[in-house]
This record gives structure tokens, sequence and C-alpha cells, in this order.
């Protein structure tokens, strides 16, 4: 027993020596263990899918038992994992340590020197990490707390090509780390050019960075000397800037930046001052084409203000206070509101904004106003503000919470005539009569609207106080704008009503002894050619209303006009000698066609050659002249009679009923109305024209106008060819003046078997024949006859 | 070389239209294309125009497109605003892409060229969905030619669906949706036409007449209900009843509702009695004054009288009339009487005739055709005061009139342009039955009209026209006796138009024979002239069924004016009498007896120029 211990002391004691010989080995010499056989031994057997190089030399140099120094140089770096692939044709490395047996220190690293290096970064592949182990694996801080004790030496890293693949981008760029050291001395240097930066959101950009003294980042009450320049490459937008150093902590930069999109370009400067926790600098911004209403837009020096606790973990704040002013040239365009638009706009920009970090997401609040000072621009006074507050977070898509957008704008304009002249020469000229109105338009707008859930609206007001000789308006408008989702996405939805008080409009003498001038395109009439591959007519135009409808609207708009009276729209005409009166009752939605009507109501007229009044006279609106349908009575006041004319229909086929009180024959009311006079005391001339005007109107054939001439003016005589429709009326209009009016004037050319002259006498060609001789031949005759 | 006349007026005459039809004329030199030179045109200050041709603007539209025109609140009139303007009023003269130019205040407006109709295209097609053959593929629009070559104008475009409403209604589509599209850049009308089933006639509904049975206006009916539709015959329905003085006006309207045809007639009556004087004037007759008394409206029926008298150089005439439709329904029989004395006063003789006739007349229509007719007993007392034949004759016989004519003759006899005309008129007495002689006359007269392509408006219009005429004298009467009013006679503006009136023979014949052709040309020329060529023959003989070798023929030209007052129509033509026997004696005249110079020398007297004036005659 005794024996079999001593046995075992004894290996023991050798196992021991043996052990702490090998251990002792390592320290003395660890180039012993760890050497280029070792290392060539352990990546082929070991690393081969990992780590491959064609030469490595690896030299330990023992200082002391416990402090090495290690140099490493390998050729034809390969390094390929999961998520990168690395390799570089030189590496060289040096570090001292401290290697004990109750720790291990890095006493300082470097120079580092990795040439014409090559990386791939690719995402990694594995699962998230689970809620155990959810340590930021970029915490900055820990990374920084550890190299606090570490001295860096000079490091020297040429890289011809990185490329970070990411799930939505790859980024290339090629560049150049250099550091002069790191707990050296009071002077390190680090430089960092980063060329070429190639990724899904930046063509190219370049950063050129020195910064002396960077032991602030790592101790904030350090001194640090930052110079850098940033170029950034983007489509057609570059952006530069410069980072200059300053005194102690203080660092002045300057950006400047250019962007282009499209027509648009826009131009910044930001200089100003960092400090620790604090930014205060001026901005200044120009930009051209945003909008063809604004061609440029230029913001005048205003301050930014920024202050942050920890950069890192706490809020960011900027305040921007800014007494800006916009500016726009003064050339017209043929836009409503590049016209309207002040030229010259005094803005007070004021902004908070926070970004608060909370933990991935970063949460930003702002409460930005825009005030407008009054503007004295020669067309529009404006003033108000608009104030836009609430958050929103970064880190949810399509989320934002609680911003809001208010509005109380003010606009004046003093003198109509100015909008005339500003809008003259452009495709808004106010027309005639219209422009010939003067006196104020104010218009307000107030409300809140929620951005978040597109609740809200913009309830705004216009009035027009405009008058000129003869004529007047005055309307009150009042509406809101607010915004409506729908399936392709949210669409503004315009909601007005205009009540109009009192227009007063003057028509263009009209004159009887010709044609009423054609204002109005004929619909038939198709000046697009190639508008003849389809088929013509009444069903194409339902298709295409069909179609039009079927499209989805990217402006909603519901739109009521109404009159206050039924005189609050008197026209002009000197067809009419007093004004007459309308009213109007209309609705113009987006998404139907236009409903209402429009109305002349107890207007006393002289019409038919006596007094009438028109108790109502209504037309609902349509665009199709088939649509607008017509309500009409006409009554007529005669000692003995009293007469109605009911108008019915359409526009464009009117038809008329004559009523009386006591009941008379349709022929002896056309008789009593055309000529005052019952039929019996009628001559046959003027008993015809009685019958075709009568089977005329029954026919629908006699229009609007037509009527109005008939109605208004003396009949001479009406002649209607009930098959072909061909109505014509000649009317006398003055003495010795005639007019003939109706569908087809030349109708009444024709020389017929009897051409009536009026008053009884008509021409008429009688077939003669002698009863002796059997000739046979026709005879004009003037002939006067009278039927009793 | 007298044949060759004609023919160089026809030919030249056809030039000058041909080019119409075909929408060349002058009508559209001015417009077709745009010229290199362009009238410059200030319409006013602020306004310069360049257009092929001046453009009249009405006051109202100067106006609207100058400033110092008009009401204050139009005095000043933007540019955009003229602008717009200016281009409906250019698009109702056919002028639908002008170029604008504005400097400074100056609006600059090239009109560029106007549009002008070059094609017509009817498309029909059936309501529903029913294929096949539609109203609108008999539509042929070049029918329409008064359009092609004319500005395209909304006005053009009214015509021409008013024209095709018209052709609709002629074909028995009163009920139809017509959708015109005018293309001004290919210069093409496209008309859609969408008619129903063809409609027939259907019951009037018609207002009653005071005093008279309802339905009595039916008795001027042009159709029937089982015929086809046809809005012409509508309304020469209308027009008869206006010429018989039934009523003083008179409409048809139609209209469909719910597919069914409805037709209404409107009636203005008047009142039934009706008074008239006239007067008038030819160069045959000189001047004429007629009086008349008319009732039209006597009993229920509508019977009708009338009382006329007819004075000129030439006739004198009164009579007394009668119609009386006895039946106690509405039809188209009656019995029609008169009394009439008549003075002849014609360069071979001067005779008075008194006569009496009475007898059933009727008339009817069928298919496009009117016929009529009435056989009467007559009773005359004839006096010749000068001339050949008895000096004073009683006869008692019997009179057949009878008339057979076209719709299209009928309706359009006041701007003739188709149809026919053919008419009979016998009158027979027999000595043995109450007669102082035996002496019949016989007559058969027509008139066709050819409208040549059926243009419409019709511009060569063709016309035939003759009449054969004999005075049939019984064995018991001696050819001396027949009185010189029942001779035959040609010449003059009824017949043959190179001699003077009822000159051929100056002695009265028993036969005549005319024939006459003629071509009218026809709304082409301005103030509604219208040329006319024409070639009259006649022939008369001394015996009854029997011509002599003589014939009288006489080419000549003319123009007819569509005045305001009514037609007028002036002829020249020059007589010519060629005769077999002339040209057989021809050379050997020193045999021929003095009779024969005698008539070789009146022959030659008839050979001149003749010129015709009239009002009213059409063809």
């Amino acid at each position: 027993m005794i024996t079999f211990l001593k046995w075992i002391l004894v290996l023991f004691a050798i196992v021991s020596t043996v052990v702490l010989g090998g251990v002792g080995l390592v320290f003395v010499s660890p180039e012993t263990m760890v050497n280029n056989q070792t290392l060539n031994y352990v990546k082929n057997n070991f690393l081969s899918n990992v780590v491959n190089w064609k030469n490595i030399d690896i030299a330990i140099h023992s200082k002391s038992v416990w402090s090495k120094a290690i140099s490493l140089y390998i050729e034809d770096l390969e390094l390929t994992t999961e998520t990168i692939n690395l390799s570089m044709p030189e590496a060289f490395l040096k570090t001292d340590l401290q290697v004990a047996p109750w720790s291990f220190q890095v006493d300082s690293i470097g120079p580092i020197t990795l040439k014409q290096m090559t990386v791939k970064v690719m995402p990694s592949v594995t699962p998230p990490p689970t809620a155990v182990d959810q340590a930021d694996p970029f915490d900055i801080n820990s990374y920084i707390s550890m190299l606090n004790d570490i001295v860096i030496k000079k490091i020297d890293v040429t890289a011809d090509s990185i490329e970070i693949v990411s799930d939505k981008q790859v980024t290339e760029f090629n560049g150049r780390l250099s550091l002069s050291g790191l707990h050296e001395s009071n002077k390190d240097h680090l430089k960092l050019e980063l060329f070429g930066i190639k990724g899904s959101y930046v063509n190219k950009l370049d950063v050129s960075a020195t910064l002396d003294g960077y032991d602030s980042i790592l101790d904030p009450n350090s001194t640090v000397q930052l110079f850098a320049n940033l170029s950034l490459t983007s489509g057609d937008s570059t952006l530069t800037g410069t980072l200059f150093p300053g005194e102690k902590q203080r660092r002045s930069f300057i950006i400047g930046g250019k962007a282009s999109a499209d027509k648009a370009h826009v131009a910044f400067d930001v200089n100003g001052t960092i400090e620790p926790h604090k930014l205060v600098s001026f901005l200044s911004l120009e930009a051209k084409g945003l909008a063809d209403q604004l061609p440029t837009l230029k913001l005048e020096p205003c301050q930014l203000d920024g202050s942050w606790g920890d950069l890192i973990q706490n809020d960011l704040t900027l305040k921007l206070d800014c007494e800006a002013g916009a500016s726009r040239l003064n050339n017209i365009q043929e836009d409503l509101v590049g016209i309207f638009a002040p030229n010259d706009l005094r803005l007070k920009i004021l902004s908070e904004l926070t970004l608060k970090n909370s933990g991935a997401s970063k949460l930003i609040t702002t409460d930005t106003t825009l005030t407008i000072n009054q503007t004295h621009d020669e067309l529009v006074d404006l003033k108000g503000n608009v104030r836009v507050s609430g958050e929103f977070d970064t880190a949810a898509e399509h989320s934002i919470d609680e911003l809001a957008l208010t509005l109380d704008l003010a606009a004046r304009i003093d003198s109509f005539k100015k909008i005339v002249t500003r809008l003259k020469g452009t495709g808004l000229e106010v027309p005639a009569p219209a422009n010939q109105l003067e006196g104020p338009v104010a218009c307000g707008v107030k409300g809140k609207f929620s951005v978040n859930d597109l609740k809200g609206r913009f309830p705004f007001d216009c009035k027009f106080d405009l008058k000129s000789t003869k004529q007047r308006l005055l309307a009150d408008t009042t509406g809101s704008l607010s915004i409506k989702p729908t399936k392709s996405g949210p669409v503004p939805v315009l909601d007005l009503d205009v009540t109009v008080d009192g227009i007063e409009l003057m028509l263009p003498s009209l004159e009887l002894t010709s044609d009423i001038p054609r204002l109005t395109p004929d619909s038939r009439i198709v000046l697009n050619s190639e508008e003849k591959s389809r088929a013509p007519g009444l069903k194409k135009s339902a298709k295409l209303k069909q179609h039009q409808k079927s499209q989805p609207t990217n402006f909603v708009y519901g739109i009521r006009i109404r009159s206050k009276k039924t005189d609050s729209i008197l026209i002009h005409s000197n067809l009419a000698k007093e004004p007459i009166p309308v009213s109007v009752n209309a609705v113009i939605k987006s998404e139907s066609p236009v409903t209402g009507f429009i109305a002349v109501d107890n207007f006393k007229v002289s019409l038919l050659r006596r007094q009438a009044e028109v108790l109502r006279f209504r037309v609902a609106l349509s665009e199709d002249p088939n649509d607008q349908i017509l309500d009409g009575l006409v009554r007529f006041d005669n000692n003995d009679y009293t007469i109605d004319l009911k108008i019915f229909g359409n526009a464009a086929a009117p038809k008329y009923l004559f009523e009386s009180d006591p009941p008379l024959s349709q022929s002896d009311l056309m008789a009593v109305l055309l000529f005052g006079k019952s039929p019996d005391a009628l001559d046959s001339d003027k008993l015809k024209t009685v019958d075709d005007t009568r089977a005329a109107i029954a026919d629908g054939a006699v229009n609007l106008l037509s009527m109005y001439y008939l109605a208004a003016t003396p009949v001479e005589s009406v002649g209607y060819n009930p098959q072909s429709g061909v109505f014509s009326a000649k009317v006398n209009l003055q003495k010795g003046l005639s007019l003939t009016v109706g569908t087809d004037t030349n109708a009444q050319k024709e020389v017929g078997l009897r051409k009536r002259l009026g008053a009884g006498w008509s021409v008429e060609t009688t077939a003669i024949r002698n009863d002796d001789s059997n000739a046979k031949k026709g005879i004009a005759m003037l002939r006067w006859g009278k039927r009793y | 070389m007298k044949f060759q006349w004609i023919a160089a007026g026809m030919v030249f005459l056809c030039i000058q239209t041909c080019q119409t039809a075909t929408g060349q004329t002058d009508l559209t030199k001015n417009t077709t294309k745009n010229t290199t030179k362009k009238h410059q045109q200030q319409v006013c200050e602020g306004l310069k125009l360049s257009s092929p041709t001046p453009l009249d603007f009405s006051k109202t539209e100067k106006e609207l497109l100058c400033d110092e025109l008009g009401p204050k609140a139009w005095s000043s009139v933007p540019l955009k605003q003229r602008e717009y303007f200016l281009k409906n009023f250019l698009q109702s003269r056919g002028y639908y892409y002008p170029e604008f130019s504005a400097n400074e205040e100056t609006l600059q407006v090239d009109t560029m060229n106007q549009s002008l109709i070059r094609k017509v295209e009817i498309k029909g097609e059936n309501r529903g969905e029913k294929k096949g053959h539609t109203a609108g593929d008999d539509i042929d629009p070049k029918r329409y030619w008064k359009v092609l070559g004319r500005p395209m104008t909304p006005k053009s475009l009214d015509e021409i669906e008013n024209w095709i409403s018209k052709e609709l209604g002629k074909r028995g589509y009163p009920c139809f949706t017509l959708e015109t599209r005018a293309y001004p850049r290919t210069e093409t009308v496209t008309i859609k036409v969408e008619t129903n089933q063809k409609q027939k006639f259907v019951e009037v509904l018609s207002e009653p007449i005071p005093g008279i049975v309802a339905g009595v206006e039916r008795r001027y009916d042009a159709f029937s209900t089982e015929e086809d539709f046809n809005a012409l015959q509508l309304d020469l329905t209308a027009k008869r009843i206006i010429d018989d003085e039934l009523v003083v006006s008179t409409n048809f309207t139609s209209r469909c509702e719910a597919d069914k045809l409805i037709i209404e007639q409107r009636t203005t009556a008047g009142e039934p009695r009706l008074v008239t004087f006239g007067f008038g004037f030819d160069t045959e007759e000189f001047a004429i004054a007629e009086a008349g008394w008319k009732n039209t409206r006597i009993w229920e029926m509508a019977s009708m009288a009338e009382a006329y008298t007819r004075v000129s150089y030439r006739i004198q005439k009164a009579s007394l009339g009668f119609n009386w439709y006895y039946a106690p329904m509405v039809s188209r029989h009656f019995i029609r009487s008169s009394v009439q004395y008549t003075r002849q006063n014609e360069e071979d003789f001067d005779s008075r005739t008194s006569e009496l006739l009475s007898g059933p007349s009727w008339n009817f229509d069928k298919g496009f055709l009117n016929f009529s007719l009435w056989p009467a007993v007559s009773f005359s007392h004839t006096e010749i005061v000068r001339g050949s034949g008895d000096r004073s004759t009683e006869s008692l016989g019997l009179r057949l009139r009878t008339q057979i004519q076209s719709h299209d003759f009928e309706y359009y006899r006041s701007d003739p342009r188709s149809g026919f005309e053919l008419g009979f008129d016998s009158r027979l007495a027999n000595k043995a039955i109450g007669s102082d002689n035996s002496v019949s006359t016989h007559l058969i007269r027509g008139t066709h009209l050819l409208n040549i392509f059926q243009l419409d408006p019709p511009i060569w219009i063709a016309g035939l026209r003759y009449k054969l005429a004999t005075t049939l004298v019984g064995a018991n009467t001696d050819d001396d006796s027949v009185p010189a009013n029942l001779k035959q006679r040609l010449g003059g503006t009824a017949d043959v138009r190179g001699f003077r009136r009822q000159e051929i023979p100056d002695d009265g014949a028993l036969t005549s024979a005319y024939l006459g052709a003629e071509l009218r040309i026809g709304n082409v020329m301005p103030f509604g002239l219208q040329p006319i060529v024409f070639a009259d023959f006649g022939k008369v003989g001394q015996k009854d069924l029997d011509l002599d070798s003589n014939l009288y023929w006489s080419p000549g030209a003319g123009i007819h004016w569509k005045s305001p007052i009514g037609a007028v129509r002036a002829t020249i033509a020059h007589g010519f009498v060629s005769s077999s026997e002339d040209k057989k004696n021809t050379g050997s005249s020193q045999t021929q007896g003095p009779g024969s110079t005698k008539k070789q020398e009146a022959s030659t007297q008839m050979e001149r120029w003749q010129l015709y004036l009239s009002l009213g005659e059409q063809f």
C-alpha cells in the first residue's frame, strides 16, 4: 500500500514537473508553442474553412516573464466566414501583452499595417438574439471603456474595396485609416479617408476627416481638434461640408449643399459652431424651381441652435428661430397660386425639434410655427400662421403619432382691379364684363388638421364686394377643405357654399337684325380628327361618361351655389327694358353631374306686345341640352282673358302650351296673343300665320330664341313645314326693318302658288284653261282677298 | 343649222351647270383653298384679320370683339376672351383652325383655310339590334348637292339634317334619330340615321272645322291608311285643302309615341266666304282683271259655290259654279255644275259662248297618282261675231274631263321638277240630239318632267309637253259651219312659242298636234334666274284626225326668274315653217300656181322672232 502510494506520488511529481515545465516554457519561451509551424498546423487542420494565408511569420519577444511583444506578418491573408470575406496581400500587426497567470492585458496595439485590403461584409443569417442576450453588440460605450487603458500606436489601413451588404442595400467604398497614436502622446492624430462610397441612396460620398486630440471622444473633457471634409454626390445633388478646428472645445463648421431634381435646384449653407452639448449655427437656403409658381425661394440667414446632453444617450434638441423672408421672382405664371402668392413674404419660423432616444426607436417631437407677417404686396395682404406640432416615431413605419397642422391665415385684396391687371395676359384673365368690377375681396382660413388619422378640416370664407357702373357682385363664400381617406390614398375634399347676395351683370347689346352670334362651339363639329375613329354619337358620349365616372378622382368637391333672393342676380340687356331677375340654386359635385336650376321669377316684361309677367321660368342645369328641363309660366293679362303660357320640355326641344281663363281654343288663343284679335277679325294671311305658329309650337320646332322673337316683336308671317321641321318667322323689328328667324331662313324664298304679301294681298299663280281652245297656262295674279 | 343652235345651247348650259353638281362652281371657288393672296382686314382697333375672303361681322359680334363698341361693361374685352369669341364666330363661318398672335394690344388673326363640306356620309342603323337594310342606306347624300363645296358651318349642318329629315319622311320613316358629326380636318360630315320600322299611314287626328261634318277634309287626302307613310302626301293634302280655300290654313304634324305613329291635323278655318279681286298681265292677253266670290263650306258637307269674272283684252268670262257634295257621308263624289259666259276676242275670230254644265264628279288617289273625272251634260249657245262658222249655234251634248297626275307633279306645281300630268277632254254634240250641228272636240294633253340625276334641289329639269286635239265634224254638218272657237289652233306661250298666239293656222284647223321639249337649269344661277332652252313642234290638219305636211317648229331660249312676286318668264323663239311639199317644189316654183305662192308667202311671214313675257308660268 505504501509502495503504491509512493508510486503515485512519484507519478504526480513527474506529471507536475512536466506540466509546470511546459507552462513555464510557454511563459518563458512562448514561440516554442506559438510559432509559424503550429499556426500553420492549426490553420490547416482546424481553420482551413475560415482562414488561409500564403505565409505567416510570427515573432514573440519576451521582454520579461510576463511581458511579451508579438509581431505578426501575414502574406495573402484570406478570411472567410458567414458574414465576412476579407483578403489582403500584406498584414502586419504588433502588440504588447501582459501575460500573467492571473491576468491578461493588452498594453499597446500597433503599429498595424493592413495594405490593399478588400472586405465584403454580409448580413448575418443567424437568428436574432434571444431576450436573454439582447445586449447591444454595438454598445460603443463598452468598446470605448475597453480602449481607455490601451495604448494604440500607429495604425495604417488601406482598403482597395470594402463592400457592405445589408438586406436592402449594398454599400461600396475604398479608403484609408491612419492613426498616429492613442494614449501615446498629447498630439494624437487620426485621419480617416473614405472615397467613392456608393450605396442605394448615395452615388458617391467622399469623406476626409482629421481629428487631433481625439481623446475627447473618449474623454469629454479633453481637447479635440477636428478638421473634416465631406463630399456627397447623389444624382445631381452634391453636399459638401467642412469642419474647422476651433479653440478649446468649440468647433466651427461650414456645410454647403446643392441638390437638383428635375427642374428644382436647392443650395444651402450652414455655418456655426459646435460646442459640447450645444450647436449655434446660421442657415441660408436658396431653392429654385421647387414649383412653377415659386421659381425662387430664399431663406435669409436664420439661427439654428441645438443642445444635447450625452450625445449617445440623451435627447437632442434643435431650435430654429428664423426671421426669414421668402422671395420669389416677380414673373407672372399661368397658375392661380403662382399669380396670387406674394412676391415677398416675411416669415418668422419658430421651431423646436427634439429627438428622444428611446432604445431602438427614435421619437421626434416638434412644435413649429410659421408666422406670416402682414405683407404689403401690391396684390394680396396675407397674414397668419401655420403650426405643425406633435411627435412621431422613426422606428415605426408610416406611423405618425399626434402630428397636427394648424392654419390661421387671412388674405385680403383691396382692389379687384389689381387682380384684373395681374391676370392680364395670362390664361386666367378675368373676362368681360367682370373685369370692369372694382372692390375688395377678403378670404380667411382657420382650422386644425391631424396628420396621423387624416382628420380635421380647414374652414374658410371669402367675401366679394365688387361694383362698377351698372354692375355689382356681392357674394359670400364659405367652405372647408379636408382630406378623405380612400383606397387609392387620401384625396382633398372641398366643401363650398356660395351665397350670392347681389349680382348685376351687363350683357352685350344684341342686334336683332342679324343672327345671335354663336358663343359656344357646335357640339357636332369635331376639331380633332382622331376622334373620327371612334363611333360618333350619343352612345359614345354615354360610354365616355361612364368611363369618366369609374375613374378614381383625385379631388373631391361639392359646391353649392344659391342666390339669397329671387332677384339676387340682375341681368341687364338691351332686349329687356328692366333688368332680368335671376336666381340660381346649383350643386356641383365631383362625382355627379351638375344639378339645380337657374330661375327667373316674378318678372314683369313686355311680351307679345303686351305686359306679361314671368311667374316662373326655370331651367334645370345639365351639360346635355336634352336634360335641361324647362318649367315656365308666363301670364298675360288681357282685359277679357287671363292667358298662361306654360313652357316645358327641355332646352333642345322646348314645348309650349297656352291656357286661358275663360277657356279659348288654341287657335283663338294664338290669334289673340299674336295679333290681339280673335280669328274672326283676322285676314287669311294672319290666320295662316296663326295656324303655322300653332303647328310649329305643337311640334316643338320653335326654340326659345325664336319664341322670344315671336313674343316680343310684331309678327309679319310665320311659315312652318312640319315634315322637314323647317320653321321660319318674319318679324318686324322697326319701321322698314324685318328679320327672318327660324330653322331655315331660306325657306321663305321659295315661290309658291300663293305668295302672301300681307293685308289680304297675295300673288297667286292660277292655271287658266281656255275651254274652247284647250290651251292651258299659268298666270300670276296680284290678288286681294277677304274672308267673311 | 337650226338644230345645231339647240344642240349648242344645250351643251353650253350643261357645261356651265355640270360643274355645280360636282361641287366645283364659282360658289366654291372663293372658299375652297387658301389662296396665296389673303385679304387683310382691320375689323376694328386692336383686331386685324387675314382671311382668304373678306369677312363681315355683325354689330353684336363687333361689340364683343372690339373695345370701342358696346356698353361700357364690355368696353375692355381681354385678348383671350376676344380670341374665344372670334374662334366661335369664325367657326360659324367655317374657319376652324385660326392662328392667333397678340402684339401688345392688337390681336392678329390668320383664319387659315375655310373648311368646306367635301363629303357627306350617311350611316343607317335600325333601332334595336336588327341588322340588314336600313332607311339611311337609301339616301344618297350626293343628291343634296348644294351643301357640297360649301363652308362647313352649323347652318349647313342644320340644312343637311333638315334634308335628311325630309327624305326619311318621304320614305316612310317619320320618327328617327340623327347624330351628326362634322370633321373640318377631313372636310367630311357623317350622319348616323337610326330608324324604326317603316310606318304606314294611320288615322289622322284632326280638329273639327266649324259648321261642317267632322272629317270632311279627308276628301282631300292624298294617302290612305294602307299605304306607307309619306310626308309629301301629308303636305300635298294640306296644300289641296288650302288651294281649294276650304280653310285658311291647315298643317299636319306627325310624331311617334312608344313606336306608335300619331298624325295630327291642325286647322285654322277662317270664315267660309271669300271675296277676291285680282290683276295680272302677260304679253298675250295684256292686262287681266278678275273678281270672285266663293263659299267653300255650304251646308254640313262643305259644298262649294263660286262666282267668278275675268276680263282681259282677249277673254272676258263670267261663271257661276256649284259643287254639291250630296252624299250624307264624307265622300269624294259630288255634283259639279256651272253656268258660264265667255267672250273670246282673238285676232281671227270673236266668239261669245254661254254654257251650262252639270254632272257627277269624282276624284281619288291611288298610290302616287291622283285621278279626277267629270262627265257632264252641256248645253251651250255660241255666237260668232267675227270669223268662220255659223253665226249662232246651240248645242246639247256631253263633256268629259279626265285628269291623271302624279303626286310629285301636283306637289311641286309651283316649282315643277318631276312627275307627269295627263288630261283628256272631250265635247260631244250631235245634230240628232238637240244640237244645231254635229261638232265634237277631243283633246289629249300631257306634261312629263324629269329631274335628271334626281338632285335636290334639281339642276337639270327636262320637260316634254304634248297635245293632240281634233274637232270631229259629223257627216250631217258642213265643215264651214264649225264655229271658229271650236277649231284647233297653235301658237303662243301655251304651245309653239315661236309663233303668235293661235296663229297656226289663221283660219283654224280641225286637228292639231304639239310636242315641246324643254330643258331648264335651276338653282345654280344667282337671283333665282333659271335659263331655259326649248324646241316646240306643231302640226295642224284641215281634216279631223289628219295632219298637214307643214311642220311649225320653233327653237328658243328664255329665262325664268323666281321674283319676289312670283315667277317671271321671258322666252324668245324663232318660228320656222317647213313642209315636205315645199322641198318637193323647190326649184320648180315657176310651175306652181298663185295659191301655192300665197301660202309660201304666208309661211315666210310667220317665220320670225317671237318674244313672250309672262308672270306666273312655270313650265
